[in-house]
C-alpha cells in the first residue's frame, strides 16, 4: 500500500468497517431520494440514499435529515462516503443546495487525498448528483430552474451536465462517463495526458477503446487545452529548403536505400528542389524495367508519411 | 498494534539471524577491497570466491566463475535480456509471457520501442503456458526466450526444463533465461542436470531467500555470450563493474547454505500442508472466492484468492490494523489504478481481479499465524461486503447489480 492517508481518513474508514455508532453504513428503505455511481469493474462505485424533513408548501424547501451510503471501493472510496454523509447531515441542507457541494468539499473534509485517489471523491459528488435528480422528480421539482438539466445515462442514472446536447454522449463505456462530465474534469483537474485521465477519474482504464477513436480521450483533450494536430500540420510550410533537403535525405539513407540495397540495389539524388526530389536509380534496379513505377510510388509514399505530404518524386534517367 | 504476522514471503523475506551473523565481521574488521593486492584484501578475495563456488555448488553450475554477483534481480534480468541481445545484433526478436514481473516485461517494452519484436505468450485460466503457442513463437530472427520459473502473484510454475529444450531443439542459437527469483529454494534446480541443462541464464535474488536486499544473481552458462551490461573495471572477470558488495556475498552464500536444510527438513511440504488446509478452510466458510492458479502446479507458499463484490485494498488495510502483513493484485494498491496484469492474463474477471489477496508462506510461519489469518479472515470479508452496493445481505449472495459485471473484459 503505498498511499498515505491522512488520519482522518484512516479514522473513518475503520470506524465505519468496525461499525461503531454514528456512522452512515447503509440503506434507507423507501428514500426521498437514491443515485448510484461507478462500477464493479472500475474497482468503486457507491450507493446514495437519503431522506428529507419534507416542507408541506415547497418541496424545493425539503430539508436532508438522514443519508446512508454503501460502498464498494477502497479505505479513500470508503472514507469518502462518510464523509460525504457527514457534511450532508451536518449541514442541514437542501437538496437544491447540496447540488453545490464540490470534490473540494470532500478531500477538505478528508484533510487531503493522494492524487490518485481523488476520483473516490469525484465519485462520492456524482452519486449525490444522481440521488437529488432522484430526489427531483419524486417530488416534481424542475431542476432546470437552477441551471442543471436532467439527462438520462444508458445505465439509468442521471448525471450533472451541461448546456451542449452531445455532452450526454458516452465516451468511456466501461466507466459510464459522458463528454460532458470527462471535459468538465479535464478543465477542473487541469488533465494534460490520458495517463492523467486514467489517474484521476479513470476513464479509458478498463478496455481503452475510447482513448484514440474520433471524439475520444484525445480529442476531448486536443479540445480543452488546443489541438497539438493543428501545430504540426502548418509546421511544414515553415521549414526552409535546406531543412527540408535535409530531412528528405535522413529518410532516404536511413530507410530507404537500406531496403534497395537488400536487392541490390540503389538511388542516387541528382537534385531536391522544394518538396521535389530528382533521383536516378543505381545497381539491379536500374536494369529492372517494372521496378520503376512500384519504386517511385514507394519512395513518394515514405517521404510524404516522413517529411510532409506535398512531396513530389520523380526519377530521371 | 499486537504482534505482527507477516504473510508476504514473495514480497521479501526476513534476513536468518544465521546469515546476519556471518556478515558483521565484513561491516567491521574485514573492510578491505577484495581487488586490492595485499595480504588482508587478497584473504578476503579467497572467502568470496569461497562463496561462490558453495552457491555454484548449490545451483549445479559448473564453474564457478559461471556465477556472477549483482545488485538485484532486477539488474541481472537487465544485464541477461540487454546483454544477450546486444551480443547478437543481428537477432531481433525475443519471446516472453505476459505474466512476467516488469522487470523483464518493461525491460522488453523498453526494446521495442528500439525496433525489437516481442511475443508475449498467453496463459490460460489456470495460468499455464501453452506448449504449441510457444512452439509457434519461435522464429529463425528470435534471439532470447525470457520466462519465468515460478509467478510471484500465484506461485504457477512454468515447466522451463521442457521449454528450454524445446529452444535447443528447435535452434540451438537462440538463448533461454529464466527468472528464477521466485523459485530458488522452493523449486528443485540443478543446472549441470539433464532437465535444466538448457538454461543459458537464471537471475535471481538475496531477499527472497533470507539474505538482504540489494544482491542478485547471475548465472551465464559458458559458452553464452553477453555483452557487459555495467561498464567499469574489471570486476567479477570482467563481467560487470563496481566493487563487490562482500558483506552481502558473504551473506548470500549462507543463505544458500541455510536453503539445502530447508530441503533437509522437507520445508516446503509443510508450507504446502499449510497453504492447502488454509484455502480449504477460506473455501467452507467463505462462499463466492476464486482461487487463482488451483490446478496449475504452484509453489509450495503461495496462495491468490478472489473474494467477490469487495475490493482488496479495504481488505488489506483493515487487516494491516489486526497486524497481518500480506499483499493484493487491486488496482488500488499499485501506483497505477490497474489491477494486476497476472490475473488480467488469466482472465480473472475484473470484478475478482479487484480483490484478490496474496498469502505468502515462508521458513519461520507456523501453523498459529495462519490460522489466525483463517479466523481473522472471514469476518473482514463479511464486513466489507456488507457495506457494498453489489452484494445482497439478506441472501449473502451477489446481487443482480453485480451479475450485469460477471463477465471477463478484457
Amino acid at each position: 500500500m503505498a498511499w498515505n492517508y491522512s488520519d482522518k481518513t484512516k479514522k473513518l474508514f475503520l470506524d465505519a468497517i468496525n461499525n461503531k455508532e454514528n456512522t452512515h453504513i447503509g440503506e434507507i428503505e423507501n428514500p426521498d431520494g437514491e443515485g448510484f455511481h461507478g462500477s464493479l469493474v472500475c474497482g468503486d462505485a457507491i450507493k446514495l440514499t437519503f431522506s428529507v424533513k419534507k416542507d408541506e408548501k415547497n418541496p424545493e424547501n425539503d430539508v436532508i435529515t438522514q443519508v446512508r451510503y454503501l460502498t464498494f471501493g477502497c479505505t479513500s472510496a470508503i472514507a469518502a462516503s462518510e464523509a460525504l454523509c457527514i457534511l450532508l447531515e451536518d449541514g442541514h441542507f437542501t437538496p437544491i443546495k447540496a447540488l453545490s457541494l464540490t470534490k473540494d468539499d470532500i478531500v477538505n473534509f478528508l484533510e487531503g487525498l493522494p492524487t490518485q485517489k481523488i476520483h473516490c471523491s469525484i465519485m462520492g459528488v456524482e452519486a449525490l448528483f444522481a440521488s437529488i435528480h432522484n430526489w427531483a422528480r419524486k417530488r416534481g421539482v424542475d431542476l432546470k430552474k437552477f441551471g442543471v438539466s436532467n439527462i438520462e445515462c444508458t445505465k439509468g442514472e442521471e448525471t450533472k451536465s451541461t448546456e451542449s446536447k452531445n455532452d450526454a454522449n458516452i465516451i468511456c463505456r466501461c466507466m459510464g462517463m459522458t463528454r460532458g462530465y470527462i471535459i468538465d474534469q479535464i478543465k477542473d483537474l487541469k488533465l494534460k495526458t490520458v495517463d492523467d485521465i486514467i489517474n484521476t477519474i479513470k476513464a479509458g482504464s478498463v478496455c481503452g477503446m475510447c482513448i484514440d477513436e474520433p471524439g475520444g480521450l484525445n480529442d476531448l483533450l486536443n479540445e480543452v487545452n488546443g489541438s497539438k494536430t493543428e501545430t504540426t500540420e502548418k509546421a511544414p510550410q515553415q521549414k526552409t529548403p535546406y531543412q527540408i533537403a535535409k530531412e528528405i535525405e535522413t529518410v532516404l539513407n536511413e530507410e530507404i536505400i537500406p531496403i534497395l540495397k537488400n536487392d541490390g540495389g540503389g538511388i542516387e539524388i541528382v537534385d531536391i528542389r522544394g518538396y521535389e526530389l530528382y533521383f536516378r536509380l543505381k545497381g539491379t534496379c536500374k536494369t529492372c524495367h517494372s521496378a520503376n513505377n512500384t519504386i517511385e510510388y514507394t519512395i513518394q509514399k515514405i517521404l510524404r508519411d516522413r517529411v510532409g505530404k506535398d512531396i513530389k518524386v520523380i526519377h530521371v534517367d | 498494534m499486537s504482534k505482527v504476522i507477516y504473510l508476504d514471503y514473495n514480497a521479501t523475506t526476513p534476513i536468518a539471524p544465521e546469515v546476519l551473523e556471518v556478515m558483521l565481521p565484513y561491516f567491521k574488521d574485514k573492510y578491505a577491497n577484495p581487488s586490492s593486492k595485499y595480504k588482508t584484501a587478497m584473504d578476503i578475495a579467497a572467502e568470496v570466491e569461497l562463496a561462490r563456488s558453495s552457491i555454484a555448488k548449490f545451483l549445479g553450475a559448473k564453474f564457478s566463475d559461471e556465477l556472477l554477483f549483482t545488485g538485484s534481480a532486477t539488474e541481472s534480468i537487465n544485464h541477461a535480456i540487454r546483454g544477450c541481445l546486444k551480443a547478437f545484433p543481428k537477432k531481433r526478436h525475443i519471446i516472453t509471457t505476459e505474466v512476467e514481473h516488469p522487470a523483464v516485461l518493461e525491460t522488453c517494452k523498453d526494446l521495442e520501442r528500439d525496433g525489437y519484436r516481442v511475443s508475449y505468450l498467453k496463459v490460460n485460466q489456470q495460468g499455464e503456458l501453452l506448449i504449441e503457442e510457444f512452439k509457434q513463437a519461435l522464429s529463425p530472427d528470435t534471439g532470447l526466450v525470457s520466462i519465468m520459473y515460478a509467478n510471484n502473484e500465484t506461485g504457477v510454475v512454468f515447466p522451463i526444463d521442457e521449454l528450454s529444450r524445446i529452444t535447443k531443439e528447435v535452434d540451438p542459437d537462440i538463448f533461454f533465461h529464466t527468472d528464477a527469483t521466485q523459485a530458488i529454494g522452493k523449486r528443485p534446480m540443478d543446472l549441470n542436470s539433464q532437465s535444466y541443462k538448457n538454461i543459458d541464464f537464471l537471475s535471481m535474488s538475496g531477499h527472497k531467500i533470507y539474505a538482504p536486499k540489494g544482491i542478485g544473481l547471475l548465472f551465464t552458462r559458458k559458452g553464452a555470450r553477453l555483452r557487459k551490461f555495467i561498464t567499469g573495471g574489471h570486476h567479477e572477470f570482467n563481467k560487470r563493474g563496481g566493487t563487490l558488495n562482500v558483506p552481502f556475498i558473504i551473506g548470500m552464500a549462507k543463505a544458500f547454505e541455510l536453503l539445502t536444510d530447508d530441503f533437509n527438513k522437507n520445508l516446503q511440504k509443510k508450507l504446502s500442508e499449510l497453504r492447502d488446509s488454509f484455502e480449504k478452510e477460506i473455501s467452507t466458510n467463505v462462499p463466492y472466492i476464486r482461487i487463482n492458479g488451483l490446478g496449475a502446479k504452484r509453489s509450495a507458499n503461495t496462495t491468490n484468492i478472489s473474494f467477490d463484490c469487495i475490493e482488496g485494498e479495504s481488505i488489506l488495510f483493515q487487516l494491516d490494523k489486526m497486524g497481518f502483513c500480506i499483499s493484493s493484485g487491486s488496482a488500488c494498491t499499485s501506483g497505477s489504478l490497474e489491477p494486476s496484469h497476472v490475473l488480467r492474463a488469466m482472465h480473472v474477471p475484473l470484478t475478482s481481479a479487484h480483490s484478490s489477496l496474496r498469502i505468502s508462506l515462508g521458513r519461520y510461519t507456523t501453523k498459529e499465524d495462519v490460522d489466525s489469518l483463517a479466523k481473522a479472515l472471514p469476518g473482514v470479508i463479511q464486513r466489507l461486503r456488507e457495506i457494498s452496493p453489489f452484494w445482497d445481505r439478506k441472501l449473502n449472495k451477489p446481487n443482480e447489480m453485480a451479475a450485469q459485471y460477471s463477465c471477463s473484459i478484457k
